[in-house]
């Protein structure tokens, strides 16, 4: 299905006590169901500002945001949205940590709690179900916090630069992790990162912003013939889209 | 064979003998502070009649237990478990409405700072008025000093609350009420009891200060009446029994904190 997210002429102007930033000028770009799209840009360029718009966290914006044909505040249960760090709460066991979603939906069904364990049993979390947080390494505190996300059954989900409190090997692995995950459970996903590399591999299409306020300056198809995205590091191709969007981002 | 420790024996027999060693010479500071007092006042240096001395204090401790000490000291304890508990449920229930409206925040924000700056003794003789001559004014008096300490920390402690956790419940759909239940609260588990500790050491000061002022019992009327008649072997009395009230009220307060993290950690 075409236009299963359309993001048509976003303005989003702050207002604080000693002036009046514009953020965000005039963005476009439409997300098709099952794709992955990134959206890079240089920093405080807007671009998490523009994520929060379409999560809905943030209404002050001008312009339309539709999932499916109907205005995205009104679908706010089909989105899962994750922000830097995996904000797994310390007290609570992984498992309390993955149905806190559906507890704060009020949705703890016994079909949805089957759904989270078949999740935790799919990726290898279903025995630390009983531990705490800190018992894990980041990259499986990152799975879990993905699990927590899906187990409300979005359909599409929302990463504000997921990875960047992790180093860089956990984070090859974490993104890799995600990418398969999403793909299996056969979710849309829009991602916003700093990471160039992470949006070349992990993305069909990466859509470049300008620098404050931002505008879409380019859009990027990416058409590697690999799909894993640890190996698409090393494709031919590769360093190509990097010196494309590098250029555009300078 | 037998003498040869694993690093992970070595290392906990360490600390083991670490902590005997702590516990002895706290031990020895006691003892010693009261073995020189002793016999600084044997050897007349210093005059028993104005600083007492330990035997004269344990002396006036064993006929005081025969009458009424037990009676001074259940009065003393009470009034600072009530005024402890008051302060402590309504700083806890300001500090949540001002976490609801940062709207009414902003406005009590000077008032705060000032209740907080102003020594609530100074209002003694205005709470004997309001409240009458009793346990009341004591009351009153120990949450009037513990009160504001507690609205301001825990306000400070929910102001400083994970954005990127609340972040995360609202994303979920969460109402300002499970964002509060669900992190704000749990969140603040130690700020809450950090003030508490604080909290127990200032409602024993508000009682001893209410009884300083109107009191026909309690150990703060002991310490007041005593003093008038110059018998300073019944002033160092209830003090050392005020230190040993403070002490245990303390590790209580410990003792609660370790239950409740437990609680907190298998079942919330």
């Amino acid at each position: 299905m075409n236009n299963f997210l359309q993001v048509n002429n976003i303005q989003l102007i702050y207002q604080t006590p000693t002036e009046e930033t514009m953020a965000v000028k005039d963005v476009n770009f439409n997300v098709e169901e099952g794709q992955f799209v990134s959206i890079v840009g240089p920093s405080g360029c807007g671009k998490s500002t523009l994520l929060s718009c379409i999560a809905s966290l943030t209404t002050q914006q001008k312009g339309s945001i539709l999932l499916q044909g109907k205005d995205i505040s009104t679908q706010r249960n089909d989105i899962g949205y994750m922000l830097q760090s995996d904000n797994l709460m310390p007290w609570r066991s992984i498992y309390k940590n993955v149905l806190l979603g559906l507890e704060i939906r009020n949705q703890l069904t016994s079909e949805n709690i089957e759904y989270v364990n078949s999740l935790l049993k799919k990726y290898d979390l279903w025995q630390f179900k009983d531990s705490f947080p800190s018992r894990l390494s980041g990259g499986m505190r990152q799975r879990v916090a993905l699990i927590r996300t899906l187990a409300i059954k979005p359909k599409i989900l929302l990463l504000d630069e997921a990875f960047s409190a992790l180093d860089y090997q956990t984070r090859v692995n974490v993104s890799c992790d995600v990418f398969s995950i999403l793909r299996k459970e056969n979710k849309t996903l829009l991602m916003v990162t700093h990471d160039i590399p992470e949006a070349i591999a992990m993305s069909d299409k990466v859509i470049v912003l300008s620098s404050r306020p931002s505008v879409v300056k380019k859009e990027i198809n990416i058409d590697l013939s690999e799909v894993d995205p640890v190996k698409r590091r090393n494709h031919p191709a590769f360093q190509g889209y990097f010196n494309t969007i590098w250029k555009e981002l300078s | 064979m037998n003498n040869i420790l694993t690093p992970r024996q070595e290392y906990l027999k360490s600390r083991k003998q670490r902590k005997i060693k702590i516990l002895f010479w706290q031990f020895f500071i006691v003892f010693a502070f009261i073995a020189i007092w002793e016999a600084l006042t044997d050897f007349g240096v210093i005059d028993p009649f104005i600083f007492s001395s330990p035997s004269r204090i344990f002396k006036i401790f064993i006929i005081m237990a025969q009458t009424d000490l037990y009676y001074h000291i259940l009065i003393t304890v009470l009034e600072t478990f009530i005024g402890f508990l008051l302060g402590v449920v309504l700083g806890i229930l300001i500090a949540v409405l001002l976490w609801f409206s940062p709207f009414f925040n902003e406005i009590m924000a000077p008032f705060l700072v000032v209740l907080n700056s102003l020594p609530k003794i100074a209002l003694g003789p205005v709470i004997i008025v309001w409240a009458g001559a009793g346990m009341s004014a004591i009351i009153v008096m120990a949450v009037a000093i513990s009160l504001i300490v507690t609205v301001l920390e825990l306000s400070g402690g929910f102001a400083t609350t994970d954005k990127n956790l609340i972040t995360t419940l609202v994303s979920f759909g969460a109402t300002k009420k499970q964002v509060f239940l669900k992190v704000v609260l749990p969140y603040n588990v130690p700020v809450l009891f950090q003030s508490l500790k604080v909290n127990i050491g200032l409602s024993l000061v508000g009682v001893i200060a209410g009884e300083f002022l109107v009191s026909k019992a309690g150990l703060g009327y002991l310490i007041v009446y005593a003093g008038q008649v110059f018998k300073m072997d019944l002033v160092m009395m209830s003090v050392i029994i005020l230190g040993i009230i403070a002490f245990a009220m303390y590790y209580l307060i410990v003792f609660i904190r370790q239950i409740v993290e437990k609680r907190i950690n298998h079942d919330i």
